[in-house]
């Protein structure tokens, strides 16, 4: 008795088939990284670079002389609340990248005692923030 | 008299045939139209291609992904007197996430009309550069006289340019599906 052969084509198309679904599968998940890792400067945004699989910001003359933000750190100092501290300049890491503009003026001093100057607060080409204002006058 | 002397020609009229044939010559020769000997068979193709990407994330670990979808369009040239031969141009982009520009160049050997396999160069351009080096092999199902799908998995290795973040090379494991048309 003789068992019945399947065609030729039907085998390869079958064969095409169970490819074409591994590949899926591979594609879809098996073993692969989660986007959150880079491989290539191109994964990261524009500025910004892959080091050691996660996008830092590039630290170019473009983005800033100083230590402008890869870690989102701000760089001015703390605003004094104090009657005798000026208020500081105030930037987010966004600010220390973007602005290629001069940094705020420095506040100017309150008119009453104990008021502190308003700050700066645009980012500076370095990356810093307006300098201090003065302390008002008492 | 003989027969003979009655056909004898008198130089006069041998240097008349003589120019005659000459001429002819010369005339064929130039004013012929020169063979085709050398033509090119041109062919188009367009696809779409994705796969894996694996690379080194600069922690010394070799890690897989999905590729970026890969848009493909270009040219095979082939001799049409050794048709087995040919030399294929390609250009592509990646789609995904900050999209790239690059090509290919690469020498094509056909087993068979529609079975091939390739060397070559290739590289991406912008925004940042990767260079390497591809093999692969096609595959084409024909749909009629002149067009085709084709099925190209391909494998590149790219080991120098400004994209990659470590000194480890990116490697491409991609399949590749798209229309061949005989231009």
């Amino acid at each position: 008795m003789t068992s019945p052969r399947l065609p030729k084509v039907t085998i390869a198309r079958a064969l095409f088939s169970l490819c074409g679904l591994g590949f899926a599968q591979l594609l879809s998940n098996a073993g692969c990284s989660s986007g959150a890792i880079c491989y290539r400067n191109t994964d990261c945004p524009n500025g910004s670079d892959c080091k050691s699989g996660q996008c830092v910001r590039r630290l170019s003359s473009e983005a800033g002389l100083g230590e402008a933000g890869a870690s989102g750190d701000t760089n001015g100092a703390a605003g004094g609340s104090s009657p005798t501290t000026g208020g500081a300049g105030k930037s987010s890491a966004a600010a220390a990248t973007a602005g290629s503009g001069q940094g705020g003026a420095p506040g100017t001093g309150g008119s009453s005692a104990g008021t502190a100057g308003s700050a700066g607060s645009s980012a500076g080409l370095d990356g810093n923030a307006g300098g201090g204002g003065l302390a008002g006058s008492p | 008299m003989s027969p003979v002397s009655n056909v004898r020609t008198s130089p006069k009229i041998a240097l008349m045939r003589g120019g005659v044939s000459i001429s002819a010559l010369l005339g064929a020769m130039f004013l012929a139209s020169p063979v085709r000997a050398d033509g090119y068979l041109l062919d188009g193709n367009f696809g779409l291609g994705s796969g894996l990407e694996g690379g080194d994330t600069g922690t010394g670990k070799f890690g897989w992904r999905r590729a970026r979808l890969h848009i493909t369009t270009g040219v095979d040239l082939r001799d049409d007197e050794s048709q087995a031969d040919a030399l294929g141009f390609r250009a592509f982009a990646e789609i995904e996430k900050r999209a790239t520009l690059g090509g290919e160049i690469r020498y094509e050997r056909w087993l068979s009309h529609n079975v091939g396999a390739y060397a070559g160069l290739i590289g991406v351009v912008t925004p940042e550069t990767l260079f390497g080096g591809s093999v692969g092999a096609d595959l084409v199902i024909p749909f009629g006289k002149r067009a085709g799908l084709f099925l190209e998995p391909s494998f590149s290795v790219l080991p120098v340019g400004s994209d990659l973040p470590s000194s480890g090379p990116l490697v491409w494991l991609l399949f590749s599906a798209g229309i061949k048309l005989g231009l």
